[in-house]
């Protein structure tokens, strides 16, 4: 006989002991059923009233479909006119002259906090746009002069280049020649500076140009005590706008876009105005331009039944380590394998593995049964476009969410190693993962990112495809998904690790 | 070369308790070797010791000449049986043996060979958690057997066994020391291992008490006692005790002689007019034996018999 020793031979034998033992099958397939079955409970439960604005009746929670389809805020006070074919047009801001910012508010009983938003589309500002139209979330290329972060050229929602840093009286250019805008600034209106060139996705011959006033909504949260609510207050800027020059001489027109209510109210309040003399024109205007999803994620609301088959996964993780030392059957795993770092490594890689494989399943098939139940609960375009399996940021939520399932049963065969008591390892890996889920619930505003920072409770955020917010009740969506993964990853590491030390130092 | 457990001035201590005292002793090949000792003697920690389960505090231990723990293979070198209840309840036999083959690189047919060696093929697929002690024994020593390993150690492997299971066993570590394996067998009872150790390591309060070969010992124990059967056992004691002889009475026709030759014990008897059916030399069992011996040890004056042979 060949008696051979290779770590894929002791990935198989490891792999036989946890196949081999019916009742972990069983709970891992419970597993599979728990994180489907808890999604699609969830999904059931879960509506959104969030299209129903989509007419913009109230400006502030309006989503539309930009060129794209993707949900876009499209909302500012325009003074236009209609051009065809190449056209420039130049203007000197004067002055630009934001509404001064609240701190903090108090609505009935709840203080909330003014939420600041570094987005160079949520800047008060004051620009020259060419736009298809007049109708919200259609193609533009703009450049402006915003309050406090210079000038920028953007256009179609999410093209934005930083132009110069200044703040005060500036000359902005737009210079269409076909399909293609390039932006300029200018100190004097002598010495011109290219910011950028945008060819934004439709352009017809005819297009509006003018110029226009935004100034995005503060927002003001209070999250904590289990909820999370966030107000939005309308804001107005003001700005003079002089030396407009323009080929053709047409007849300026003001218009606030995307909002019912200004029309409703003939441009005089609301959305804004303008008035003009000398030449030189007064603006006012509310609104923002740019990307504007909802912070509820639609694919980490499809997957949260994770959470129960994590419990599952767990569970066997630890079973997997403590079996061993119910009944003294460490001992014929480590005379067969005197190398323990060895053995431990190839039950973390085997139960990794299947975890992950596990997870993946689970949550694969919370995907494609509960995206389907939330969409016909109001999570339809424009607020929710259809997540697909072919998006990348869907493929990462769900790659990462299984190695989240997979990092958290290995942590638990740590812990099951380190402790070798089977309910007490249990009940700690689940402490770790909900109590902070838990806590964080209740602490107020952002303080429970580093709960999120430091437990296994972290892994959640691989859940989310949209960028990190502190504006919602569930705590895991303060952090990034990398960041998640980083975290549980860690405390597989240490609870490996930990094991590792201790199967070297104690006897068998 | 040949195989071989050696044990070196091995020394385990846990907590306040010295479970194992500078302990030497070699485990040869073609002969079973009894590991006897009372209950808590060492015996189990000198195995795991043997098996580098546990760190020893001072000593070592080599297994065909090399530590344990630094074997790749070790299942092919040696086969234990420490504690049959060590396996998982809820897995079958044949997976428990076939794990324990994937991990040493042994082929699947030995699995089915072992199965079909200690009886256990037909409940190959039933789950180990509702094995009788009995079968638990046979899949610990097919575990033991899986390497085809030329050394073998068995920690109390009659246990629960059945009397069929008992002389099934015997013969089974009689046979493997005759195909040339070093076969070490422990037990708390001397009785259990009569007919088949050839050489004994008796240990008591983890020190080694004997180390020699059953023969030798029994010898020993025998002395040079004398074994009268005689209807008249009260006349028989009074008068060998006359004469200078230690009387121990063995039955109610029965008395054990010390200290007075055979001819002369029948001689004062003749004298005597003490008629006695029969007179033998008398042969101390292994029971008997070991309790002289193990009697010492608790007693903390071990009497060490060098190992010569």
């Amino acid at each position: 006989m060949t008696a051979r020793e290779s770590f894929a031979r002791l990935l198989l034998a490891e792999w036989t002991k946890l196949r081999s033992v019916s009742r972990w099958v069983i709970t891992l397939l419970g597993a599979v059923v728990l994180t489907v079955g808890l999604s699609l409970l969830a999904a059931s439960g879960n509506k959104t009233n969030l299209n129903d604005y989509a007419d913009c009746s109230d400006p502030i929670v309006c989503f539309v479909g930009g060129p794209l389809g993707e949900p876009v805020a499209d909302s500012f006070y325009f003074v236009h006119q209609q051009v065809t074919g190449d056209a420039t047009l130049t203007v000197r801001v004067a002055s630009l002259r934001p509404e001064p910012e609240q701190r903090a508010v108090r609505v009935g009983s709840e203080q909330m906090t003014r939420l600041a938003d570094p987005s160079p589309f949520a800047q008060p500002a004051a620009g020259i746009m060419i736009k298809d139209g007049t109708r919200p979330g259609s193609s533009y290329a703009s450049v402006m002069l915003t309050a406090a972060q210079g000038v920028h050229m953007q256009w179609d929602f999410d093209g934005d280049v930083q132009g110069s840093a200044s703040s005060g009286t500036r000359w902005l250019r737009l210079v269409r020649s076909g399909p293609t805008i390039t932006g300029y600034e200018s100190v004097d209106g002598l010495a011109w500076q290219q910011i950028g060139v945008a060819t934004p996705t439709s352009l017809p011959s005819t297009v509006e140009i003018g110029f226009y006033v935004s100034s995005p909504a503060a927002v003001y949260l209070s999250r904590g005590g289990g909820g999370s609510s966030v107000g939005e207050m309308l804001t107005r800027a003001q700005a003079m706008f002089d030396n407009v020059q323009l080929g053709s001489g047409g007849t300026w027109h003001g218009d606030s876009i995307g909002t019912v209510m200004s029309r409703q109210n003939d441009g005089a309040s609301g959305g804004g105005q303008f008035t003009e003399a000398n030449g030189a024109y007064t603006v006012t205007g509310s609104g923002t331009i740019g990307p504007k999803s909802p912070d509820d994620d639609m694919v980490s609301t499809a997957l949260v039944g994770v959470i129960a088959g994590l419990m599952a996964l767990i569970a066997v993780g630890v079973l997997y380590a403590t079996s061993e030392y119910r009944r003294g059957m460490i001992r014929t795993t480590f005379a067969a394998t005197p190398r323990r770092g060895r053995v431990l490594a190839a039950k973390a890689i085997v139960l990794g593995t299947t975890s992950f494989l596990v997870g993946l399943v689970g949550a694969v098939g919370s995907f494609i049964l509960a995206i389907p139940i939330l969409r016909e609960q109001g999570f339809t375009e424009p607020a929710f476009p259809r997540p697909s399996l072919m998006d990348g940021s869907v493929v990462r939520a769900l790659l990462l969410t299984a190695a989240f399932m997979a990092g958290v049963a290995v942590v638990g065969l740590g812990i099951g190693i380190l402790l070798r008591h089977s309910a007490a390892a249990i009940t700690i890996t689940t402490v770790l993962v909900l109590l902070p889920l838990i806590v964080g619930l209740i602490l107020p505003s952002s303080s429970p990112k580093w709960l999120m920072y430091t437990t296994l409770a972290g892994g959640m955020a691989t859940q989310r495809v949209k960028p990190p917010t502190i504006t919602l009740a569930e705590p895991w969506a303060m952090i990034g998904p990398w960041a998640g993964i980083g975290v549980v990853a860690a405390w597989a590491a240490v609870a490996l690790g930990l094991g590792w030390w201790q199967l070297r130092r104690r006897d068998a | 070369m040949e195989p071989t457990i050696e044990v070196r001035e091995l020394c385990k201590r846990y907590r306040t308790t010295l479970a194992v005292d500078r302990l030497s002793f070699t485990v040869r090949a073609g002969e079973v070797t009894g590991f006897v000792g009372p209950n808590g003697a060492g015996k189990s920690t000198t195995m795991r010791l043997i098996l580098g389960l546990d760190a020893p505090d001072g000593g070592q231990t080599l297994v065909n000449g090399r530590p344990y723990r630094s074997l790749r293979t070790p299942l092919a070198q040696v086969g234990a049986l420490l504690d049959a209840s060590a396996v998982h309840p809820g897995r079958r036999a044949r997976d428990h043996l076939l794990w324990l083959a994937y991990s040493n690189g042994i082929g699947k047919r030995r699995v089915s060979d072992v199965l079909d060696q200690v009886g256990l093929a037909t409940v190959a697929r039933r789950r180990a958690g509702g094995f009788s002690l009995g079968m638990q024994q046979r899949l610990g020593i097919a575990a033991a057997l899986l390497g085809d390993p030329p050394v073998l150690m068995f920690d109390e492997p009659v246990n629960g066994l059945d009397p069929d299971g008992i002389v099934w066993v015997r013969g089974l570590m009689k046979s493997l020391a005759a195909e040339g394996r070093a076969v070490l067998v422990s037990s708390h009872l001397m009785g259990e291992l009569e007919d088949t150790a050839e050489h004994l390591i008796v240990i008591g309060r983890g020190r080694l008490i004997a180390d020699t070969s059953v023969d030798k010992l029994l010898a020993a124990a025998s002395k040079d006692r004398v074994e009268v059967t005689t209807r008249q056992r009260a006349e028989a004691t009074t008068a060998l005790a006359n004469a200078g002889a230690k009387v121990a009475v063995a039955g109610a026709e029965t008395v054990v002689v010390e200290g007075l030759p055979g001819d002369r014990v029948s001689a004062l008897l003749t004298e005597a007019g003490i008629s006695f059916s029969e007179l033998r030399r008398h042969r101390a069992s292994l029971e008997e034996a070991y309790m002289d011996l193990t009697r010492g040890a608790i007693e903390y004056a071990p009497e060490v018999e060098g190992s010569a042979r």
